[in-house]
């Protein structure tokens, strides 16, 4: 039996400042809730086709598609739903502007 | 396929002939096929011959031909496969004074060192050519105009006018 | 400390004009990210889990203060007001922007510094003692063989695409304080019967997948004859290692499979057929040994009343003098560390204030030299006795005085699952919950030194396999499982550490290291470290409390 297919977004890195970033179906977002999601494997394909395409490659890095559930819009792996959070899981030393805001 | 050196873009002409086919003038064979011609290759005369060597060849095989062959085209499957780099610089250390070329994807950015291994020319196929235009190359070719190795040629040798400034100053 | 002559400034200033230039084509598309990306790396540009990653050579781990207050200026102006100092004594910045590095590394510039080749599969920055020109035991500075080889292997046209990266460590001392059995080449400064100072050459060490001890390649080689060596042995390398598989790909794997005797045998027929000329580089090291002579020091008696009273009247003070001070070669001075390992602290990462900080106590207290170690600390090589408490007070305020070197809260973490794309686990909140656990000083003290290497994954930054415990972050079917290894070290009696068994989840890891330090606490005999009792009671004690327990 094939596996169940888990709907997916793409997600990549901005090219020029390394940000983790999401496809909403007509541009890139910084916010993984703004993200296309696909919900089969025939409209997987398509994004991963397009993926390959020079126009990703002049504005993003090595988009690949991430399994993510639905109800909150995380990622299911871990790894993914760090990335998305967007900052390390300790309290790591952020910039003078974030530790005075905080 | 594009053919460059110092000068910019030259004219090939070299064929590429594959097993099987009839010698012509300028060839270039297959060093793997070599022994398949057999009395077909001893006649021809050096100045027209050339063999295409994979990175992997065992260079003590090659040297036997040195005398015999204009050039030595060494295959770079990728450009990140840098054997071809410490093929060319064997071959110049053990005496093959023809010319040496580089078939394969590489970059601009790798003119320079191929430059330094001994190799005259490079080989890229289209699809990489095609995205670097000439100008590239002549910069990325002077990009850095002075090496710390001793004994690669290059535009200049750090230590050679370290050694230069000390002897002023003796 | 070595100084840039015009030739060493002008070739990183054309270094970073010609990165400027490979990003620009990389935005215009005439170069494809798969030829742009080992061209970055080489750059120390990687592309992380959260943004691009900036890593700086320090060569051989040595800075001046003026290096390290501009790093904190581009902690603070490119990145997020910190950096993170590695175990291959290197600093990398975790946010910078790629539009922004060529302006680094023109900033790097400025200071007589670079990336170069702190990534990609070529010979990577060299490694050495942190505690260089200091050590009492050293038969000579092994930082000049560090420079001539930092200036050898730069951008050489040979070596930039070999099938993996490739690291080189040198040590000068019988006491290896720079883990050169673990680089794919050890070089060991060694005299001969005759006294003349040579080297041992070490080759084929590594961690990562399959972590082997390098084996002597050259018992002794002379000094002249290092870089044509290092030639010969690289292309025997690069012509015949593999290519085919990433993780057969490192000198080591080449070397197992020859045997050292063909390897060596390779390596000597090759550098028989090399044309050396051994007065130049016999120049080259003078002229670089001249800046590496020994510093001015203030003529001091061995003992300091002040560092006696002040020990005796400050028991934080006496801690730390105890746990980070290092007897040094000058009468009266001392090599002190810097711990980056607070309590509940990202093991090696410092802010800008701390960087400044520490620029500031080694120019004004340590003859302006800074060592980054590959424990992920900084070392003040060259220290008064009589201004140790100084010292100590200044590092106090940006809490840089933690008296644990050594100590089973220094611990080495990799940036793991928080950081690295290649991660399979976290390791930095590993290392914080185990700190914590052991956080009160007098339980430290009762189990003595004792080193917790972790990874985040099998590549090994962590260098787990040579750490008295070994962490190792991996994956089991989505979820963190963390395996230990027991008796690995680093030194002279280099030893790969043992799997004890099953992993771990990461609500267990650190129970687990709980049971294994109680284990050897009740295990050990008088005055034994936790390595001893390791050495001498074997893996089943541990193992027996560790699953028992389960
Ligand atoms: S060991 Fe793995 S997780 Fe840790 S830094 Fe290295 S590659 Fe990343």
């Amino acid at each position: 039996m094939a596996k169940k297919f888990t709907p997916s977004v793409l997600t990549a890195n901005h090219l020029l400042d390394g940000d983790t970033v999401w496809w909403t179906g007509a541009s890139w977002t910084r916010d993984i809730g703004k993200a296309e999601i696909v919900s089969s494997p025939e409209a997987a394909a398509v994004l991963e086709l397009l993926s390959g395409d020079a126009t990703f490659e002049a504005e993003v890095v090595g988009p690949y598609l991430v399994e993510i559930d639905v109800a909150s819009r995380e990622p299911v792996v871990r790894r993914e739903a760090i990335r998305a959070n967007r900052v390390p899981t300790f309290a790591y030393i952020a910039d003078p502007e974030q530790r005075q805001a905080a | 396929m594009p053919l460059r050196d110092d000068d910019g873009p030259i004219e090939d002409r070299w064929t590429r002939v594959s097993l099987g086919e009839a010698l012509v003038e300028f060839s270039i064979l297959e060093f793997s096929g070599v022994d398949e011609r057999g009395e077909e290759i001893e006649t021809r005369k050096p100045s027209a011959l050339g063999f295409h060597v994979a990175n992997d060849v065992d260079v003590h095989t090659v040297v036997p031909w040195f005398e015999r062959v204009a050039l030595i085209s060494v295959d770079f499957p990728s450009f990140a496969d840098g054997r071809g780099f410490s093929l060319g610089r064997k071959f110049r250390a053990m005496g093959f004074r023809g010319r040496l070329r580089a078939t394969g994807p590489v970059i601009a950015d790798q003119y320079a060192y191929l430059r330094a291994c001994g190799f005259d020319e490079v080989e890229p196929p289209e699809r990489v050519s095609n995205r670097q235009p000439e100008a590239h190359w002549k910069a990325a070719a002077k990009a850095i105009t002075a090496g710390y190795q001793r004994g690669y040629p290059g535009p200049s040798n750090i230590l050679e006018a370290r050694r230069a400034a000390r002897d002023i100053r003796r | 400390m070595y100084r840039y002559d015009e030739f060493d400034a002008a070739f990183v200033r054309e270094r970073s004009a010609q990165f400027r230039d490979q990003v620009q084509r990389r935005l215009t598309g005439a170069l494809t990210e798969e030829e742009f990306r080992p061209l970055r790396l080489m750059n120390g540009l990687y592309l992380q889990l959260h943004a691009y990653m900036l890593r700086l050579a320090i060569p051989y781990g040595a800075m001046r203060g003026e290096q390290m207050r501009h790093l904190a200026m581009i902690a603070e102006r490119y990145d997020r007001g910190y950096g993170h100092f590695t175990t291959r004594q290197n600093i990398q910045f975790n946010w910078p922007k790629l539009k922004d590095v060529p302006d680094i590394l023109d900033h790097l510039a400025d200071v007589e510094m670079h990336a170069i080749q702190s990534s990609g599969n070529c010979i990577r920055n060299t490694t050495s003692d942190p505690y260089a020109g200091a050590a009492p035991d050293e038969i000579e500075d092994p930082r000049i063989t560090g420079e001539m080889i930092r200036q050898w292997s730069s951008l050489h046209p040979e070596f930039m695409f070999l099938g993996r990266k490739f690291k080189i460590a040198v040590s000068a001392t019988e006491e290896d304080r720079a883990a050169i059995k673990v680089h794919d080449i050890g070089i060991q400064i060694v005299r001969n019967e005759a006294g003349e100072a040579g080297y041992k050459v070490l080759v084929g060490g590594g961690l990562g997948r399959t972590p082997m001890i390098g084996k002597v390649l050259r018992e002794f080689l002379p000094k002249a004859d290092l870089l044509p060596y290092l030639e010969a042995t690289l292309r025997v390398y690069n012509l015949f290692g593999r290519r085919d598989n990433k993780y057969k790909a490192r000198i080591k794997i080449l070397v197992h499979k020859l045997g050292i005797e063909e390897y060596a045998a390779r390596v000597e027929e090759e550098f028989a057929s090399l044309d050396k000329s051994p007065e130049l580089d016999a120049d080259e090291y003078r002229r670089i040994a001249a800046y590496f002579a020994l510093p001015a020091f203030k003529a001091a008696a061995e003992e300091s009343v002040l560092l006696e009273r002040m020990q005796r009247e400050d028991a934080g003070f006496a801690a730390w003098v105890k746990r980070n001070v290092h007897p040094h070669r000058q009468p009266g001075y001392a090599i002190a560390t810097i711990s980056l390992k607070p309590i509940g602290g990202a093991p090696g990462d410092a802010t800008a204030e701390q960087m400044r900080l520490m620029a500031a106590v080694a120019e004004a207290h340590s003859l302006d030299e800074l060592r980054v170690t590959h424990e992920q600390n900084i070392v003040l090589p060259h220290v008064r006795k009589d201004e140790l408490y100084l010292v100590w007070s200044k590092l106090k305020s940006q809490g840089l005085d933690a008296p644990n070197k050594g100590m089973v809260t220094d611990i080495i973490a990799c940036p793991g699952l928080d950081y690295c794309n290649l991660a399979t686990a976290r390791s930095i909140p590993v290392a914080q919950n185990i700190a914590e656990t052991f956080a009160d000083p007098a339980m430290q003290e009762k189990i003595g030194p004792l080193s917790i290497k972790i990874s985040g994954c099998i590549n090994a930054c962590g260098h787990h396999h040579i750490g008295h415990i070994g962490i190792l972050g991996l994956d089991k079917a989505g979820v963190e499982s963390y395996q230990i290894t027991l008796g690995g070290e680093s030194t002279e009696t280099a030893a790969i550490g043992e799997r004890v068994g099953p992993g771990f989840s990461y609500g267990e890891v650190t129970g687990a290291i709980e049971t294994l330090i109680e284990t050897y606490l009740d295990q050990r005999e008088t005055g034994e470290t936790f390595l001893q009792t390791y050495r001498r009671v074997g893996l089943t004690a541990f193992k027996e409390t560790l699953y028992a327990a389960a």
